[in-house]
């Protein structure tokens, strides 16, 4: 393997204007404002809009046939150094040099028309993608095959269960022949066993090929699978570059660093217990990023204790909130009444819900809070992000999900004679 | 194996007018025609109509027009039958009226692929004006039809048809160009388009002869689509010679739209994504 950079990034840097609801505007509006401008610098309530370095001075070099996940809190800038790369935006400062033909997944199935057959969203994508149609011929059989959707080809994707639809998109990007890939979070959606043979794909062309990968995610241990190599952006900048398990167990242990230190009773050095991994299971016991709306999951929160606590009542307090902080409900494990005395040094806590979640489609984190009873709680900052797909009895192409609002109750209809 | 590419891309903050990259153009042509063909696959699944959609628009206003301006207010139409003087004229306006509609919303439409995947973006209002080109064609055919039934003869002007058809559709594409890139920007834009096409129709000689312009001729002959429209009926009625001189006042007029909204477009194209 070579080690020439196929990507150099020289002190990259976004700046977003924040501020504003939204980007775009009206002329009617743009003309108001230029009436407005000359009296509010003379009145001096003029202010220029604040924005936000969402990329600051990152500079990095990647070698040929690296793999690379890109890792960092919210807001770290992970997305916004992809969309430079694969420029669908541009940088206000700094440049980037890549070398030879790259393509980007921010998104799985970009540019799908549901009205379209499977087979010709094979070729609208595969196009949208930067595939030559000759290329797409040769590979079709490869990519239906990989879907697993052979007897729906000439079917309307909107007849398409949402699985199928995302194996079928995956398909797509995961048979794209560049020498550079750039992914975003992707990997996020769909069931876990079709996951981990996207995954395997990739790797296994990654390295039989010399293709070059980045590799965005908030699941360090979907990093530490697919990349021989991490970035750790933070607030915009390069903390670190290297080896991916070096990179990913500073990462780590920054992360348990930066929570917030409550006094547990036994000094704000030491929690007395602290939460080790939060993961959502599905039905049948596996790790789960995906489910469906009303689908039996359970919530496992994974425990470490202090030597010494030994018989005390642990309590875990779940939020469920949308992806902008908006709280929908919580779990809390003493709201039954139970007490769960907590012996040993680990364990772990299941909450079990047998009605699935109660939300419409979308993405949601799962905030997770423990502690003992009779002291303040333990807050993780990372969240658990969750993916709520549409359960079955929905008709995938109505517009019922997003006007029924966040919640969706689990119902039951009948017509009966008598009032 | 792992093929070897010499390939080198530079990314880097765009200020100041960009050239048009026309190698990236040619390499990507293949999108031009699979975005085009999808808004024509759409069209015809979703409506029952289809093929009968593309004749109604035009063959209806005729008839409404013919009854009004031809029967009742009497316009001229240089001795061809107005029924036939109006279709002729009415097929490349509901072409150029849709092309610069659907253009000028084309990017917003798009939004989901502009924020998540990179190609030239101007393969996008060029791809938009496909659809509302196949009907145009379809259209046309009704045109001889008309033709038959009045006994008009083919004249051998029509052989310049298809350059006519090439013009108006650089001259959709320019003003696509501009009016897609300020879409962006302002959302009110697309409001103003299709009042704005409405009463173009009274500035172009769509529907009366340029003739009875009269004193206004200097103004009407500003108007682009007007060299386009007397040439594209000389082309299929052949009922007088094409007036170049026309002809050639359109041309500059397109050619300078197209040129200043290829420029404006590649200047305000960086940053679609981040306001879209």
């Amino acid at each position: 393997m070579s080690s020439e950079p196929v990507i150099r990034c020289e002190s990259l840097g976004k700046y977003y204007r924040i501020g504003r609801r939204e980007a775009f505007s009206t002329v009617r509006e743009a003309i108001a404002d230029a009436v407005r401008l000359p009296k509010r610098i003379w009145m001096g309530t003029h202010r220029p809009r604040p924005g936000i370095w969402a990329l600051d001075d990152v500079s990095f070099e990647i070698r040929k046939g690296d793999r690379v996940g890109i890792m960092g809190p919210n807001g770290a800038g992970k997305t916004t150094l992809l969309k430079i790369l694969s420029r669908i935006t541009y940088p206000t400062r700094g440049r980037a040099v890549l070398q030879g033909r790259f393509s980007s997944m921010l998104e799985v199935g970009t540019g799908f028309n549901v009205e379209l057959t499977g087979r010709e969203n094979i070729f609208l994508n595969g196009a949208i993608l930067g595939m030559k149609k000759r290329d797409i011929k040769k590979k079709f059989d490869e990519i239906v095959d990989f879907a697993g959707v052979e007897k729906f080809i000439d079917t309307p994707v909107k007849r398409y269960s949402s699985g199928m639809h995302v194996r079928l998109a995956f398909s797509i990007a995961s048979h794209l022949d560049p020498e550079i890939l750039l992914i975003d979070e992707v990997l996020s959606v769909g069931d876990a066993e079709f996951r981990k043979k996207s995954l395997n794909k990739m790797k296994e062309v990654s390295t039989r090929e010399g293709r070059t990968i980045l590799f965005v995610s908030h699941m360090t241990s979907q990093i530490s699978s697919l990349c021989n190599q991490a970035l750790w952006l933070n607030e915009g900048r390069l903390v670190r570059q290297g080896k991916v398990d070096e990179v990913v167990q500073m990462y780590e242990a920054a992360l348990d660093q930066d929570q917030p230190r409550p006094d547990f009773g036994g000094g704000p050095e030491r929690p007395l217990i602290r939460l080790t991994a939060l993961s959502l299971l599905g039905g049948d016991g596996l790790e789960r990023a995906t489910v469906k709306t009303g689908e039996p999951v359970d919530i496992v929160a994974g425990l470490e204790a202090a030597p010494g606590t030994a018989g005390r009542n642990v309590l875990v307090h779940l939020t469920v909130t949308d992806r902008k902080g908006v709280k929908f409900f919580s779990l809390r494990s003493d709201l039954a009444g139970d007490a769960f005395r907590f012996s040993g040094d680990r364990g772990r806590l299941v909450c079990r819900l047998p009605g699935g979640l109660p939300l419409v489609p979308g993405r949601y984190h799962v905030f997770a809070e423990v502690g003992f009873e009779g002291a303040s709680g333990f807050r993780r900052p990372e969240p658990l992000i969750v993916s709520v797909i549409p359960p079955d009895v929905f008709d995938p192409g109505s517009g019922l999900l997003t006007s029924i609002g966040p919640m969706y109750v689990e119902q039951r209809w009948s017509l009966e004679k008598r009032a | 194996m792992a093929k070897r590419s010499s390939e080198t891309t530079i990314i880097q903050p765009r200020k100041g007018l960009i050239p048009i990259d026309f190698r990236e153009l040619f390499r990507r042509r293949e999108l031009l025609w699979v975005l085009g063909r999808r808004d024509i696959k759409v069209r015809y699944k979703q409506t029952v109509f289809g093929i009968l959609w593309a004749i109604l628009q035009p063959f209806m206003t005729m008839i409404v027009f013919t009854f009004f301006f031809g029967n009742l207010a009497k316009i001229p139409s240089e001795g061809v039958p107005y029924a036939l003087f109006s279709y002729s004229g009415l097929v490349l306006w509901t072409f150029f009226t849709n092309a610069v509609n659907v253009a000028g919303n084309s990017m917003v439409n798009d939004a989901g692929l502009i924020s998540k995947v990179y190609f030239p973006r101007v393969l996008i209002p060029f791809a938009s004006t496909l659809l509302p080109l196949l009907d145009y064609v379809i259209a046309l055919v009704i045109v001889f039809g008309i033709m038959v039934h009045y006994h008009t003869p083919l004249n051998p002007q029509i052989a310049f048809l298809p350059v006519v058809v090439f013009l108006t559709w650089i001259l959709v594409c320019g003003i696509g160009l501009w009016s897609s890139a300020i879409n962006v920007k302002y959302r009110d834009v697309r409001y103003a388009i299709p009042i704005f096409l409405q009463l173009m129709i009274f500035m172009t000689p769509v529907i009366y002869p340029i003739s009875i312009s009269g004193r206004f001729k200097w103004l009407v002959t500003l108007n682009p689509m007007t060299g386009l429209m007397e040439a594209h009926r000389a082309c299929i009625l052949g009922h007088h010679a094409i007036d170049f001189r026309l002809l050639g006042i359109s041309v500059a007029l397109t050619a300078l739209i197209f040129v200043s909204g290829m420029f404006y477009f590649r200047s305000v194209e960086r940053f679609f994504s981040d306001i879209i």
